[in-house]
């Protein structure tokens, strides 16, 4: 532990923890947009310039090391100059329309702008202007509000293990953009729109269509997979408009699939079966929700009466809660047979007899990060898992082993070098021959 | 090869040069610089095993300063180069010049390279490095291809690859040819250009002694500074420092251009007047009168004659005349040059070489050339002059690597000194200047 003092306060820090850590570690907040908390340090936007007594100039939080008996003030004049010039600098090309940005309301610059900003431009050149770019249907693109803070681009590098997006040309010239007319299509594009500061890369299917302090926001659980990413679902007048990460750091840390983020447009497509229908006379028919169950029931209990509890069954999608299993089983074992299954696509269940309990992972979801091998038996893990892929591909840059038995081969071709392992072989298979922690428990868990 | 013949037969670097002494433009190869007494050095410290230590005690103790620009002190920056690491250590020499006014280390790698190979190798000797790379400017091609006929011959003589004469120190070196940005002259710029990657500097720390090309510690020094490590090593620390001031060792190659009857490179003693080095370049060109002088490349202040006059040439005295020596690139205006256009083409310069990386330097720059081409076309107002200077502050000092105080310096010390001519532009709309030249 390092000690310092932070805006005159004495406090203890781990060592090698930034400025930003030991001030988020106090609650005290450094103003910023490059920097963030999953992505490297880019320290490229300069507002998080801090005073450090001793030092000739003021140093980025983002960046800098705290160091034994370090004295640091975040909003000393000197701080606070230097923070306000680099807001200067950031809006003199930016344009000040928020009302017609689809940002505005939820804008980092725009909230940092209130407390830094003037309220005048001493800017009065011509402003620069930038081409929008074709990011596909999911990601929309206003490139002159960007800022070039890069997050796009490491999110790309880092966490989707794809890169994707990239700045090209130098200075004012610069621009972000994709490979040679290529989208954006890795599994967990949508990121990059919570991870933008700004109004330059918002979401296609929602852009325009409400402003946040419109919404009203509901905690749910992601029915996509069977991770269960932790969502807010923002509705509007009884409509869902758009669905965003709930942070979950055993989960789905602040990440979210782009399944499971843009999904909720299927809850208003026209082919919803949104009301109950019985089948009468051979012709479906619309009922109300009260006539439908108490036809079910009714069923049930007849069948149960004439053929015994035993003949009735339950079947869930391993994507519902694990609440939701937990009761449909408790259902089972009191009305009916008691047995509840998940396993929908599976034919063969001979391995039953030797093993008891629940099939599960085997161990905590962050857990996954550490592994130091691992086995991946018929599963295309990028589009069955996207944000497993990603703990994999972080245990993956610190040398863990992946090996994959009968990929798809779409998705070995498509794999980041790191995920791109030899394909099965003797040879592999005896190099991962030391039983492997959950090997039995990967097995059932990833579907076929 | 089609490089230029120069006018003098010998002294390429003026009657005073002593490490570039003899250069006629020609007796560039390796039979010529061992004639000279090259390669003695490494020789010496093979056949003898100098320990390094004592070698970067050597160079510690000559006083000699990074002749790329910070002027930081070569022997304390080898001293940082991690003893114990295991794996490889890299050498990097900068050759990419590219800051306006400076053309010493062209002319050093064309007319005598092996002095800045063999400084390379003893560096390496020096700081433990197994590889080393010369990253050469892209736009000089014929330097380049001359970098590698030099390295062919020292490969062909045993000075380079395993187990070098012998002795059991191996280095292998390697020339590499940029693209000519700017940007890459700057030290991280330059090794994630190397890495193949798109130059942009690094946020230090940490630096390149504990995290460099490719992650490895990493030297780098500019092409100049290696050129004198051979004399050092030869004649030891002691006389290198004495040619020049106490905290100044030795000579200096300067660049002289701009209006002086003759430009060219010019290496002096350290300390040598400012008098003397116009002397040697001619004087003022067709008599006229000094009016400016910019004494370390465009990115430092610029100073007026009288107080340019009474400078000595060294880091030491010109940095307390207000400006600094950089890469010793003396620019040299007469009155004939307008303030206003000649600021103009620096800012010009800045704004195209920016990397756009961080927003003080990428939207800054941009600014500030936009107002003084404003005010050099009758467009100014006098407010425009405050701003100027407060945009300066607001970018020296904030950035990620140096090139933000570079275009912030200059714009700051033209209007410090030459403010009337940026008034009467503003008022008058036109330059205080009669004609251009
Ligand atoms: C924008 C910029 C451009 C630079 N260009 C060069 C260059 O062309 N050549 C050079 O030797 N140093 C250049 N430098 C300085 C280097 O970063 C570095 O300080 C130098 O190579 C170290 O060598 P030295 O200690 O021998 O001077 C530049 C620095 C900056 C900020
Ligand atoms: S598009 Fe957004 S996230 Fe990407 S660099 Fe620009 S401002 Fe940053
Ligand atoms: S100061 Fe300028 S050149 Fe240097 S890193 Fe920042 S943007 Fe790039
Ligand atoms: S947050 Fe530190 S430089 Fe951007």
């Amino acid at each position: 532990m390092v000690e310092i003092e932070l805006d005159g306060k004495q406090m203890e820090v781990a060592e090698g923890a930034t400025i930003m850590d030991a001030a988020n570690q106090a609650g005290i907040y450094i103003p910023h947009f490059c920097y963030h908390r999953k992505l490297t340090i880019a320290a490229n936007c300069r507002m998080c310039l801090v005073e450090v007594e001793k030092a000739p100039k003021p140093l980025p939080a983002c960046a800098t090391p705290v160091m034994k008996g370090m004295k640091v003030y975040t909003h000393s004049e000197q701080a606070v100059t230097a923070q306000k010039g680099v807001m200067e600098f950031l809006l003199i090309n930016h344009p000040l329309d928020c009302p017609i940005c689809d940002e505005g309301g939820e804008c980092q610059l725009q909230d940092l702008a209130v407390g830094y900003g003037a309220s005048g431009s001493r800017y009065e050149e011509t402003k620069r202007v930038v081409t929008d770019k074709n990011l596909g249907p999911l990601i929309s693109t206003d490139m002159t509000r960007c800022i070039y803070c890069t997050r796009c681009v490491r999110f790309g590098q880092e966490i989707a293990g794809v890169m994707e997006l990239g700045m090209i040309g130098r200075g004012e010239h610069a621009e972000i953009i994709t490979f040679v007319g290529k989208t954006v299509d890795s599994e967990l594009s949508g990121n990059v729109i919570d991870l933008c500061p700004v109004g330059a890369l918002t979401s296609k299917p929602f852009r325009f269509t409400a402003r946040t302090w419109e919404l009203t926001r509901k905690p749910a659980v992601s029915p996509h997979c069977g991770l269960g990413s932790n969502l807010t679902v923002q509705v509007k007048q009884n409509r869902v408009m758009r669905v965003l990460p709930r942070e979950n750091e055993a989960i789905n840390e602040c990440w979210l699939s782009d399944k499971d983020r843009f999904s909720y447009e299927g809850l208003n497509s026209e082919q919803r079966l949104a009301r109950p229908m019985l089948k009468r006379g051979g012709a479906w028919a619309e009922v109300e929700w009260q006539v439908a169950l108490d036809y079910v029931a009714r069923e049930l209990k007849r069948i149960r009466e004439q053929h015994g509890a035993s003949s009735i069954g339950a079947l869930a999608t391993p994507h519902q809660t694990l609440e939701e299993l937990f009761l449909l089983g408790k259902l089972a074992r009191g009305f009916a047979s008691g047995s509840a299954d998940f396993r929908l696509r599976q034919s063969d269940f001979s391995a039953d007899r030797h093993r008891t309990g629940a099939p599960w992972l085997g161990m905590k979801i962050a857990d996954l990060n550490a592994l130091e091998r691992v086995l991946v038996v018929g599963s295309t893990l990028r589009k069955d898992h996207p944000l497993i892929t990603h703990r994999l591909r972080q245990a993956a840059r610190r040398n863990m082993q992946l090996n994959l038995i009968n990929p798809s081969p779409g998705a070995s071709r498509r794999a980041s070098p790191q995920e791109r392992t030899r394909p099965y072989s003797s040879a592999t298979w005896r190099s991962t021959t030391r039983p492997l922690p959950s090997c039995t428990s990967w097995a059932w868990w990833w579907p076929s | 090869m089609g490089l230029p013949v120069p006018p003098f037969a010998t002294d390429l670097f003026g009657p005073e040069a002593i490490i570039m002494k003899g250069l006629d433009g020609l007796n560039w190869r390796l039979k010529d610089y061992e004639a000279r007494g090259g390669y003695q050095a490494l020789k010496k410290i093979l056949a003898e095993k100098i320990p390094p230590d004592q070698i970067i005690a050597e160079v510690k103790k000559s006083a000699l300063r990074g002749r790329g620009g910070a002027g930081f002190p070569t022997g304390l920056k080898w001293s940082f180069m991690p003893r114990q690491y295991q794996g490889t250590k890299y050498l990097v020499c900068n050759s990419d010049e590219g800051e306006p006014g400076t053309f010493k280390d062209r002319d050093l790698l064309r007319y005598n390279p092996h002095s800045v190979i063999e400084g390379m190798i003893i560096a390496a000797y020096a700081t433990g490095a197994q590889v080393g790379y010369n990253y050469v400017h892209g736009e000089i091609w014929d330097v380049y291809e001359r970098c590698e006929e030099a390295l062919a011959e020292t490969r062909a003589a045993g000075f380079l690859g395993s187990r070098i004469l012998g002795s059991d120190f191996s280095f292998e070196l390697h020339n590499h040819h940029g693209w000519g940005a700017y940007i890459c002259g700057e030290e991280t710029g330059l090794l994630e250009s190397l890495e193949g990657k798109k130059g942009m500097p690094r946020f230090k720390p940490p630096f390149p002694a504990s995290y460099g090309l490719y992650g490895r510690p990493t030297t780098i020094n500019n092409t100049e500074t290696f050129a004198a490590v051979p004399w050092i090593i030869l004649n030891g620390g002691d006389a290198f420092l004495n040619m020049g001031r106490p905290n100044n060792g030795g000579t200096k190659i300067f660049s002289v251009s701009g209006d002086v009857a003759r430009p060219g490179n010019f290496e002096v003693r350290l300390g040598t007047p400012f008098a003397r080095l116009l002397e040697m370049a001619g004087g003022m060109r067709g008599g006229r009168r000094l009016k400016a002088c910019i004494p370390g490349g465009s990115s430092m202040p610029v100073l007026p004659a009288d107080v340019m006059m009474k400078t000595d040439m060294d880091y030491d005295s010109i940095a307390k005349a207000g400006s600094m020596l950089g890469s010793g690139a003396v620019i040299i205006m007469d009155e004939t040059r307008c303030m206003v256009r000649s600021l103009l083409r620096l800012s010009y310069f800045y704004f195209e070489e920016s990397c756009g990386q961080c927003t003080p330097c990428r939207e800054g720059t941009g600014w500030l050339y936009r107002m003084v081409d404003r005010i050099e076309h009758g467009k100014g107002r006098l407010e425009d002059l405050e701003l100027l200077d407060n945009v300066s502050d607001n970018i020296a000092g904030r950035t990620i690597c140096a090139l933000g105080d570079a275009a912030a310096l200059p714009v700051k010390s033209f209007i410090k000194h030459f403010r009337d001519e940026f008034v009467h532009h503003i008022e008058h709309k036109k330059c205080l200047v009669p004609d251009y030249v």
